[in-house]
């Protein structure tokens, strides 16, 4: 499953391509979010496509504390 | 957030928490807080890189605004954990995205206190639910 990502907000896009993660911008305009690679707790690759239904909230840390 | 949950959940919000700690300390940090929420990690910090969000500057991190959330955050009471080697520099974000893959909401912190308020982002996904969120 691939997404066509952009934000509606803030009229940014964030680019991706296929099997490598790149920082946008570039030209390639979907993000695979089920490659994407993130981790479970037991270090195990977690589908972020399988993870919601309708919305899904990301919420990226700054360091631990 | 913790209490806000039934909000997200009756907004078929899901609520997932991505850190750049690898997941031994992320089950240490869980342990800790019990979030109830989806943790996940990105030691490589690809992911963090994907949505743009880069280090910020020793100015922005000890900015007047997060040393007055820390000197907040001590005074009530919050004990700091040790989870060394942790790269203070690394900046957060949040994003909500729907099933069509659009980002509906971003917002890259500018520095450690710049987070969205809970009810600006219920605003957004109210907004976005009526189909009165700006483009």
């Amino acid at each position: 499953m691939s997404f066509v990502v952009r934000s509606v907000f803030l009229a940014e896009r964030i680019y991706n391509v296929d099997n490598s993660i790149r920082v946008f911008p570039n030209d390639v305009e979907t993000i695979p979010l089920e490659k994407l690679p993130l981790l479970d707790l037991h270090a195990k690759h977690v589908d972020l496509a399988k993870q919601f239904d309708k919305y899904l909230l990301l919420i990226f840390l700054r360091h631990l504390a | 957030m913790r209490q806000q949950q039934a909000q997200f959940d009756r907004r078929d919000v899901k609520v997932a928490v991505i850190s750049f700690a690898e997941p031994s300390k992320l089950v240490r940090y869980q342990e800790h807080h019990r979030w109830p929420f989806i943790m996940l990690a990105d030691p490589e910090r690809q992911v963090y890189q994907a949505f743009a969000l880069k280090r910020l500057s020793w100015f922005q991190v000890f900015s007047p605004a997060a040393l007055k959330l820390y000197w907040k955050l001590l005074r009530g009471g919050m004990k700091l954990e040790r989870y060394d080697g942790e790269d203070i520099y690394q900046s957060g974000g949040d994003f909500l995205i729907d099933r069509d893959g659009n980002i509906l909401f971003a917002h890259r912190s500018q520095d450690p206190a710049d987070r969205p308020a809970l009810v600006q982002l219920l605003d957004a996904i109210d907004d976005i639910g009526r189909g009165t969120s700006k483009p």
